[in-house]
């Protein structure tokens, strides 16, 4: 790339012709472009769908059938699923989140080192190796096709990451700001709750989105545990429609659409937070 | 356990109060009490329980009922005509090719957004929107892109491969299921590498180029070595998160053609709850997590040696 250097704060600067486009142009269509089909093919009408090419540009004659198609589908009741997954996680791994890292940011005690590695480890193992004896443990505490069992499950493998995040957000905040509730009495946990958490809202935030969005998407386990239809959240709903040969893919495809735009748009408003918080979860080991 | 010193500070006691001192370990205690008790319930036994699990032959029907066969299920797995050597295999190209892919991606695209140019930060959206893309989503219009008739085909099977069978043909299918996965890790690395990219100063890039580099050797020589730990640690990071993953795989090909997908967490899934055969996929599951520990552990001392070396946190 003959770019043209001369930069101040940027690494490499180009001026007149810009042929970094030369880059940006392809990297953005192959990136950008399953979004982008995405949208267009659920504007497609179901019926030429297999019968021609299907147009590179989005018609928008065919909300008609896609309102009825969706009528189909128990559109609410799968969304509404999917957030009672993603939102209980997000609040309890954070709740129990940001217990250990009080813990692991304010004491000195024999055992730290081993809470910390126990936390890191946990985040190492694939879900898939869980997948089995909580099968069991839940059938034995009636958990299975249950949503709140779902809940159990993704906070077991978000609350590390969350503990983490919201550790590194209580390093920042210098001790002193709590020795004076200390002198006044207050009880640990009450200073915890009432001084620090508005100080760390931002990393708060971002463990909370960052738990809630793997809650939102996940799939092993809902589709594993989860038997009553009325409890499928959106993932497993998608699932089970392309698994049907009839699949009515612009339907399909909106669903999925709807389905990730509320994550895109949560991660791209927090995106710079996150990023740094999972890598200081990944890090901090 | 001696009397508190407090963290990072030496100040008397912080949390003994006024002079009577209560050790530490008491009040942390309580509150790892919950957190670390919840784990124990929810990871820690259950691990111990798939590995006495993977001793037993229990099936999906009476998960508790299996009896101990020893190393039977092992013995299954790495005897003549098993899927153990095609499941490894395929995990590990799996894991490797998405890894270097979307590092690959992943890093050009952060060289990319680096540089100044108009709308850039709104690229840098797009080019970071596919990581929170639900799996299931991604790879439902991935599928749709690969059908035989899909848009894939028509742009590019025609024009130089002719129509490909993107998810039916054995070698298709791991490339496909391994381009899907990379276009959803890339953004991570993306913006990661990123932010790694802005802090490198910006006098030392500029001294390069004064003393007349050009804008690949500044790169290579000035900028990699700023950049290159970030990498090796997510290049890790990757191994681990494209062990784990499931759901792309099974949206996009359930581990077929014939075996040819099927990954380590896919062959778990599919022996326990398809075939019920709870000690058999359970035996899966451990080589699984042993091939995660191994790579844990790598990833552990190197974060350790990083830190050491950056003087401790």
């Amino acid at each position: 790339m003959s770019a043209v250097s001369g930069g101040r704060p940027g690494l490499i600067r180009i001026r007149g012709f810009r042929p970094i486009y030369l880059a940006v142009v392809p990297i953005v269509v192959v990136v950008g472009f399953p979004i982008y089909w995405m949208l267009n093919t659920a504007l497609t009408s179901d019926a030429t769908l297999y019968t021609k090419a299907q147009s590179l540009l989005p018609s928008f004659n065919n909300f008609g059938s896609l309102g009825t198609g969706l009528g189909q589908i128990p559109v609410v009741s799968m969304f509404a699923n999917s957030a009672f997954i993603a939102i209980g996680t997000s609040l309890l791994s954070v709740f129990l989140g940001l217990n250990a890292a009080y813990a692991l940011s304010r004491f000195r005690f024999r055992g730290k080192g081993l809470a910390s590695i126990l936390l890191f480890a946990t985040q190492m193992v694939p879900e898939g190796v869980y997948l089995i004896p909580i099968y069991t443990l839940f059938l034995s505490v009636g958990l299975v096709d249950n949503l709140w069992g779902l809940v159990l499950v993704n906070v077991s493998f978000t609350l590390p990451v969350s503990t983490f995040i919201i550790k590194a957000g209580i390093d920042q905040i210098p001790y002193e700001i709590e020795e004076a509730a200390r002198v006044d009495n207050c009880p640990r946990f009450g200073i915890l709750m009432t001084v620090l958490v508005p100080l760390i809202l931002p990393s708060i935030a971002s463990a909370a989105v960052l738990a809630g969005f793997s809650a939102w998407g996940e799939l092993m386990f809902a589709s594993t545990f989860i038997t009553d239809q009325g409890k499928w959240p959106a993932s497993v709903q998608l699932e089970q429609l392309v698994s049907n040969p009839e699949a009515n893919i612009p339907i399909i495809t909106a669903v999925s659409l709807l389905y990730s735009l509320p994550a895109i748009a949560f991660f791209l408003l927090v995106q710079r937070r996150i990023v740094s918080g999972l890598t200081a979860g990944a890090v901090k080991g | 356990m001696e009397a508190s010193i407090a963290h990072r500070r030496r100040v008397p006691a912080p949390f003994g109060g006024s002079g009577r001192a209560v050790p530490e370990w008491v009040p942390a205690g309580l509150f790892l009490l919950v957190p670390m008790g919840f784990l124990t319930v929810m990871a820690f036994l259950p691990l111990l329980k798939e590995v006495w699990l993977s001793f037993t032959n229990a099936r999906l029907t009476n998960p508790n009922g299996g009896a101990y066969v020893g190393l039977g299920n092992y013995r299954t797995l790495f005897s003549s005509g098993s899927e153990l050597g095609q499941v490894l295999r395929n995990t590990l190209v799996y894991t490797l090719g998405t890894s270097v892919l979307s590092l690959a991606g992943g890093i050009v695209s952060a060289v990319v957004v680096n540089t100044k140019f108009r709308g850039h930060s709104f690229v840098r959206g797009i080019l970071a929107a596919p990581w929170a893309v639900p799996g299931v989503a991604a790879a439902l219009i991935f599928l749709w892109m690969f059908n035989t008739t899909g848009i894939l085909n028509r742009i590019l099977g025609d024009l130089v491969l002719g129509p490909v069978s993107w998810l039916s043909s054995p070698t298709w299918a791991m490339v496909s299921v391994i381009f899907v996965t990379a276009w959803q890790f890339a953004p991570f690395v993306m913006l990661v590498t990123l932010s790694a990219l802005q802090s490198v100063p910006a006098e030392v890039a500029e001294a390069s180029r004064i003393d007349g580099a050009s804008t690949l050797s500044t790169f290579r020589f000035v900028v990699w070595p700023h950049i290159f730990p970030t990498v090796r640690l997510i290049a890790l990071l990757l191994t681990i998160w494209t062990l784990r993953r499931w759901d792309l795989i099974t949206v996009l090909t359930g581990g077929g053609p014939v075996g040819s997908t099927s990954t380590i967490v896919v062959a778990t899934q599919q022996q326990a709850f398809t075939y019920q055969n709870v000690g058999q996929g359970a035996a899966y599951a451990v080589i699984g997590g042993g091939i995660a520990a191994v790579l844990a552990v790598g990833y552990y001392l190197l974060e350790r040696r990083e830190l050491q070396r950056a003087g401790g946190r």
